[in-house]
């Protein structure tokens, strides 16, 4: 299977554009993550988070001509992943659901150990309930495994502010855990 | 040293990134104050704690694949080779209009599906009475047949097996005999050939005779395994629906055709002309007559009956495609696309494309929308999910029937609602249950009841979880497909209204929203008729209702949908134009909530309900007190009266 990771934005999507769309697997992998880490941070049940993901490739990918810079292809998908975080909130208020009303982990495997998965569980609450900024800092770092200067770049930090977020952001999560499993 | 300064150092040391003078340098510091070296542990359990759960949360390693797999469902044919199959086949003329129609505006495209379904709802009724009676026909032959057939056996063999279906009777079958591969009249009855390559009628739209895998790429052929889940494809769920004889062939673009669903059928790959037992045989395609020497063909011999291939069954129409299209696997591997209306069999396999959404109509009731990028196969009993996802909408009623959905690792039998069932990632399905009633079985784990209002994961091999309660909203898809059916089914109410294009649209818009919500589509469907029939307040004012009840919904949130629309139709009753049902509906809407307020209701609340409502009533119609008060009065003294029976 040929390498298409060292192909650039615009070059990929015109790849996609002129012949093979299959190319836009490519496209996915390299931002799943990222709007990935974008919409966990917006919606806090994890399946639809994931179904929106999904649908914002799927967006992307019906729409793929619609681009007019390819360059910003990363931040078209980002703007896609917004506005489909919107619509759900927009559905859900529709029915007088508060945003963050039902807190799910539903994507973990309920095979794991009760203890584990009420840990998981309590963690993932106490991540939903931080700041915006550190639930950034720690799903950038976490999840989309980004280092320090590239998570200051994105959130125009300095690094140092990043990693003072992310100290604090442990600090909660690590009272939050020790306050409901002091055994832990 | 600072304490921010600490803060970076242990959270470098955490991270692998502190250098060996940062290391001594937050030893020292821990050494010096011991609630550093608490704190510097319980961030780093944090650490691994967060670092585990996002391991955890990550998404699927085949996500990418998954999501190509929505937009490319399959092998997406080029231009040229839709060209090819249009040209190809012997499809009437509207059907090579397909891109033509495409281009049309969506208004025209609108209105003409909508005519198309309203031809389909009309012939349902028609088509429904011609299967009874054909059936009770089939009944009285079979009673017939198995009182003469003795004297039908001419060479005097036993006859097997239930009356009127000898067992015997399956070596008969007419396209083992050559001598009456001339002489079938019917087409294709000779070689068990598809459509028959002497037909002189259209290609028909049916099932394959052996349904090969489609162009799959070499990644995907593991995800797209056959599902192990139980699929009746043969034995019909409605008797009224069989195909007893050549007269009851359904009329247009369909003919009767041999068909080998080969899905989960392994006696059809097997044994197509020759069913294990009489029973395997669908009714009313058995085959008649004795059991005459080899080389004599029965027609010939007896004169008084043709054998007939087997047919498949059908299961049901296209009502319409929404968006995008539906195609039928060919024979040959080749989709061939559908049009509104197509009649479709049990067997066929059906796929939608990456913007597809269609509607299906079974001919026992109920609904399937298929959307995008879904793959399924119509079952006698309902359908088998490949891939992406539908939703289904059905009503036993209580006849106890269901429609089953059958997917990789089990089946859902919907008693009546709707349900979301969604194939996400590999091996895993999801169902979300909006309303109604129904079962799941998984393999040899104890079935699993859902109720409206929740959803569930169901993996192949695994015990289904416990289903999470949750205020289920439907995708916007779904929203989409449960209109195009409310629509459908006051099509000739709607029509004789005459709804401007902004108010079409609204009116599409708006139930677009409401249907997305745990909404019954009965109770909607109520409404709606009893709003548009001749002497209720007219399409309009069903807009401004609709809208009515979405806002009520927005601002009571203990209302459920329901209650809403039934609120709303009572509203209807009296009221005399959209602005006085306005009134009416705020009132109810304000009872009801006082209603839940008060918990439960008082043993007398019939009674107080009954005078709230009056008084309500008397204000809107403009009443004064006095007025209010005198028809009280009027009230009372007329309760006072004693009547016969109070004496």
């Amino acid at each position: 299977m040929a390498d298409w990771s060292k192909l650039d934005d615009p070059e990929l999507v015109r790849r996609c554009l002129t012949g093979d769309r299959s190319l836009f697997e490519e496209v996915v992998r390299r931002y799943q993550n990222p709007v990935y880490g974008l919409v966990l941070r917006k919606i806090a049940d994890l399946g639809q988070a994931q179904d929106t993901v999904q649908e914002t490739f799927v967006v992307g990918y019906e729409n793929l001509a619609r681009l007019k810079d390819p360059a910003r292809l990363k931040a078209w998908l980002m703007g896609i992943a917004s506005n489909l975080v919107r619509d759900y909130y927009k559905r859900r208020k529709m029915v007088g659901l508060p945003e963050g009303h039902d807190v799910e982990v539903v994507g973990l495997d309920p095979l794991e150990s009760v203890e584990q998965r009420e840990r998981h569980e309590l963690l993932y609450k106490a991540i939903a309930t931080l700041s915006e900024r550190y639930k950034a800092v720690l799903i950038k770092r976490y999840l989309e495994e980004a280092e320090y200067p590239d998570i200051a770049a994105e959130l125009g930090l300095s690094v140092g502010a990043v990693e003072v977020c992310m100290h604090r952001a442990r600090k909660a999560l690590a009272s939050a855990l020790k306050e409901l499993m002091p055994d832990l | 040293m600072s304490r921010e300064h600490i803060d970076i150092l242990m959270n470098r040391a955490i991270d692998g990134k502190a250098t060996l003078v940062e290391r001594e340098e937050l030893a020292r510091a821990m050494l010096a104050d011991p609630t550093l070296h608490a704190e510097f542990d319980e961030l780093k359990v944090a650490h691994s704690s967060t670092a585990l759960l996002f391991e955890r949360l990550a998404l699927p390693d085949d996500f990418s694949r998954l999501v190509m797999r929505r937009v490319q469902p399959d092998h997406v044919p080029t231009d040229a080779d839709l060209t090819a199959v249009i040209d190809s086949s012997d499809l009437p003329a509207a059907e090579g209009d397909a891109p033509q129609q495409a281009s049309r505006p969506r208004r025209s495209q609108v209105l003409r599906r909508r005519a198309n379904i309203a031809t389909i709802l009309s012939s349902v009724g028609a088509l429904s009475a011609a299967a009874a009676l054909l059936m009770a026909i089939g009944m009285l032959t079979g009673i017939l047949r198995s009182s003469i057939a003795p004297q039908l056996n001419r060479d005097g063999a036993p006859v097997a097996g239930k009356p009127g279906v000898p067992a015997a009777d399956e070596g008969h079958r007419t396209p083992s005999s050559p001598s009456s591969q001339g002489k079938s009249e019917l087409p294709g009855a000779s070689n068990g050939t598809p459509g028959g390559s002497d037909s002189p009628q259209p290609k028909p739209i049916l099932p394959p005779e052996d349904r090969p895998a489609p162009p799959k790429s070499e990644e995907d052929e593991d995800d797209r395994e056959r599902p192990s889940a139980p699929v009746d494809v043969e034995k019909p769920a409605v008797p009224r629906e069989s195909v007893p004889g050549p007269e009851s062939a359904p009329k247009g673009p369909v003919q009767p055709e041999p068909v080998k669903p080969g899905v989960e059928n392994p006696r059809d790959n097997s044994k197509p002309e020759a069913p294990d037992t009489p029973t395997d045989q669908p009714k009313g395609t058995a085959v008649d007559g004795g059991n005459p020497p080899s080389g004599e063909s029965p027609n010939s011999e007896g004169g008084t009956r043709v054998d007939k291939p087997r047919e498949a069954l059908v299961w049901g129409r296209l009502l319409c495609i929404s968006s995008g299209n539906l195609k039928l696997t060919g024979e040959d591997g080749k989709l061939v696309p559908l049009e509104d209306g197509a009649e479709l069999r049990q067997g066929a396999r059906v796929v939608t494309n990456v913007n597809g959404l269609s509607i299906l109509s079974l001919s026992s009731g109920g609904f399937v929308a298929v959307g995008k990028g879904t793959i399924l196969v119509l079952t006698a009993r309902g359908v088998l999910l490949e891939d992406g996802a539908l939703a289904v909408e059905f009503d036993g009623g209580k006849s106890g029937a269901t429609l089953n959905v059958a997917f990789e690792g089990g089946e859902l039998m919907l008693s009546r609602g709707t349900v979301v069932v969604e194939r996400k990632v590999r091996r895993k399905v999801s169902v979300t249950q909006s309303l109604g009633i129904s079962v799941i079985r998984a393999g040899e784990n104890p079935l699993v009841s859902l109720e409206g209002g929740c959803e569930i994961d169901v993996e192949s091999g695994k015990a289904p979880a416990t289903p999470r309660l949750k205020s289920v909203i439907l995708p916007d898809w779904c929203g989409t497909a449960r209109t195009q059916i409310a629509l459908a089914r006051v099509e000739g109410l709607l029509l004789a209204h005459k709804l401007s294009k902004t108010n079409d649209s609204r009116l599409i818009r708006v139930l677009e929203r409401l249907t997305r919500l745990s909404l019954s589509a009965e109770v909607l469907h109520g409404f709606m008729k009893h709003v548009l029939e001749p002497n209720g307040l007219g399409a309009v004012a069903l807009i401004g209702m609709l809208s009515g009840v979405e806002e009520a919904l927005i601002s009571n949130k203990e209302m459920t949908p329901e209650d809403a629309i039934k609120l709303a139709n009572f509203a209807t009753c009296e009221a005399k134009n959209l602005e006085d049902w306005e009134k009416r509906f705020e009132t109810q809407c304000n009872l009801w909530l006082r209603r839940e307020l008060k918990g439960e209701l008082p043993k007398d609340a019939k009674k107080i309900s009954e005078e709230e409502r009056r008084k309500a009533e008397n204000k809107v119609e403009g009443k004064d007190a006095a007025g209010a008060a005198k028809t009280e009065d009027e009230a009372r003294k007329k309760e006072a009266v004693p009547g016969p029976q109070g004496k």
